[in-house]
């Protein structure tokens, strides 16, 4: 089938009222916990997810699409307004978009931020709709040891670029892949680490993990700080003075070099694993500067700084979506809850997702598109009660999120048992924080790490045994490379970085 | 094939203890411990907020999901006042309202819209 037939069968799936109204709720959503600082994207899908359980898998998979660009791009509002970033995915936003708030042009960085999230997000789906099927097409040849060969280039891309330390993101990835042994053997179904509890045989769950490791710990660490009360600082903003955007046609043009390198890079970093969003609007950030012909004007509230981290976050988006639609594998903390989505509707991600349910592939594309365009629209008009919702004292939301946490994991299974994990997840990811390890390179280990055994172990079922096969397959043998090349590159960069504290 | 398995869990609990020892002696040297009393408070704080959780769902399964909730809410709103609100009355009376509304419109919710029975507790169902 021709990929514009593809592309018809998607847009019929999408195009119900039913999906188009998930869609539009989901971008609202999302855009409110992207703007509320301590709320992320990730929390978003996680607890929402628990309402994709009775969905079909398309209207399921549009909201989660939805929650996931509507989240990266919310944060950029209280960024901009406030000067706290909503998200990590926005801290680069708030270094030029507040200046202008100051001087009075917040209404142009909105514009200008939300636009050019808009045209990264775009920029990046039309990259994934051309690479993932062409990619998929490599996947589809992979055995196990190509397989195991990614997964192990997954894991150590994680440790090293994942944070401020190598040995802290191993350690975190580590624990994550030694807790997802826990239950019954994927290949021989012996019982591991259950430590006698039948409902341990299953393992665990990858919601009740990372609903405890990221809204629990939250709750817990805004508990510790509740004395220090913080104050928001209320910017007011006329939105009816403005016409379009608020900001002119040649301001716009002026951009496009800039807003084109920064989704080129954004979307790169989204396909790496380890890294997206939150990584690419920093980096972004320091590149246009770098490339500037006024450096010295970044920070003092120049437009340029605001596409480049907006345009930069929101690219990382389709970028992630790559790997996860064509391997199977997550980059982020993100991509591993749709991945999550995916299995609780019975449908595994991968290259064979291709194959079986092109149908389904194609209209979380068009979601996509949808998505991107509906947030461009909510999140300009609908800009005042998004502005009220950063007023929403924190102490009615935080126990409002914890009931929807525990609603999550009970709905799960209808299992109590599902709520003590999560408090458990929340516990580790508390003494995570005080130890200064990185919890997102637990999910993927988490989720990583029984990839690599599984395939592992079929392929050393292959070579009976032998381990000399994985380095002859030529595929497996460049995602080794690949691995000693970025192990290399990330100790290298972590000794500069020691040397210059010192 | 589960000891291959193990032999990579060992290998793995080795790096991690090199790299925990490495860690250790790296950041003994350059991290000067900083406590002041306030920290106290709110560990104090903490393990609060983690006993109220614990009970939570120990007692979800006698006294179902509405009661038990609209307890925690309120307990954890209170937890999570800043001072500068402690005082005001009103505020206690939203905090009360709030904590007992939204469990149980959840609870209708997601019994009747979601199909999802959430715990409606044992001394009820006898």
């Amino acid at each position: 089938m021709s990929m514009f037939a593809n592309f018809i069968l998607g847009f019929k799936m999408i195009l119900t009222l039913n999906c188009i109204v998930t869609i539009f709720i989901g971008v609202f959503i999302g855009i409110v916990f992207g703007a509320i600082p301590g709320l992320s994207a990730t929390m978003a899908i996680a607890l929402c997810l628990p309402l994709t359980y009775s969905m079909g898998s398309v209207q399921g998979m549009a909201l989660l699409i939805a929650l996931f660009i509507g989240g990266i791009s919310g944060g950029l509002i209280s960024a901009i307004l406030t000067r706290i970033p909503g998200t990590p995915s926005s801290v680069a936003t708030c270094w030029d978009g507040y200046p202008l708030t100051e001087k009075g042009e917040g209404i142009k960085a909105l514009g200008v931020g939300v636009v050019f999230s808009f045209l990264g997000t775009l920029f990046s789906i039309i990259v994934l709709i051309f690479l993932a099927p062409t990619l998929a097409k490599v996947a589809i040849q992979f055995g196990a040891y190509e397989y195991f060969a990614v997964a192990v280039f997954s894991m150590t891309m994680m440790a090293g670029l994942s944070e401020k330390s190598v040995s802290k993101g191993l350690i975190s990835g580590i624990m994550g892949s030694i807790f997802a042994t826990v239950g019954l053997d994927a290949v021989s179904n012996v019982k591991r680490y259950t430590l006698g509890m039948q409902k341990l045989s299953v393992g665990f769950n990858i919601l009740p993990v990372l609903i405890g490791l990221f809204a629990i710990y939250e709750i817990i660490s805004k508990v510790e700080k509740a004395k220090i009360d913080e104050n928001i600082v209320q910017t007011s903003i006329n939105i009816h003075s403005v016409t379009g955007f608020g900001f002119s046609l040649a301001e716009f043009k002026s951009q496009i070099f800039n807003a084109l390198r920064s989704s080129i890079l954004g979307t790169i970093i989204g396909i790496l694993p380890g890294i997206g969003a939150s990584t690419s609007n920093v980096l972004s950030y320091s590149i246009a500067k770098k490339q500037s012909k006024y450096p010295e004007k970044f920070g003092t509230g120049i437009i340029d700084g605001v596409v480049a981290s907006e345009t930069a976050n929101n690219a990382a988006i389709g970028g992630a979506m790559v790997p996860l639609l064509a391997i199977g594998i997550p980059g982020d903390t993100v991509t591993a809850l749709l991945l999550g989505g995916l299995t609780l509707q019975g449908i595994s991600a991968g290259p064979l997702l291709f194959v079986q349910h092109v149908d389904l592939v194609y209209s979380i594309f068009i979601a996509m598109i949808i998505s991107s365009i509906l947030m461009l629209l909510i999140e300009f008009y609908g800009l005042r009660i998004f502005v009220k919702m950063l007023q929403i004292p924190k102490f009615f939301l935080l126990p409002a999120i914890f009931l929807f946490c525990i609603i999550g994991a009970f709905g799960l299974h209808n299992n109590i048992f599902d709520i003590w994990t999560v408090l458990f997840f929340g516990f580790i990811g508390f003494i995570f924080n005080k130890l200064d390890i990185p919890t997102s390179p637990f999910i993927l280990g988490f989720i990583i790490g029984p990839l690599a055994e599984i395939n592992l172990r079929r392929g050393l079922m292959l070579s009976k045994g032998s381990i000399v096969p994985f380095f002859k397959s030529p595929l497996a043998l460049l995602f080794f490379l690949l691995t000693i090349i970025s192990i290399i590159f990330s100790i290298r960069s972590h000794l500069k970085r020691n040397k210059r504290r010192n | 094939m589960p000891r291959i398995y193990g032999i990579i869990l060992i290998i793995c609990s080795i790096i991690q203890l090199v790299e925990g020892v490495r860690i250790l002696l790296t950041d003994s040297k350059n991290v000067s411990i900083t406590t002041n009393p306030k920290e106290n408070k709110n560990k104090k704080n903490v393990i609060l907020c983690f006993v109220l959780m614990i009970s939570y769902v120990f007692l979800i399964r006698y006294i179902g999901y509405v009661i038990c909730s609209s307890i925690l809410m309120t307990c954890l709103c209170i937890l999570l006042l800043p001072k500068n609100f402690k005082s005001s009355k009103k505020i206690k009376i939203y905090i009360f309202v709030f904590s007992v509304v939204l469990p149980l419109v959840t609870f209708l919710f997601f019994k009747y819209v979601m199909h999802v029975p959430l715990p409606i507790g044992q001394i009820f169902s006898l």
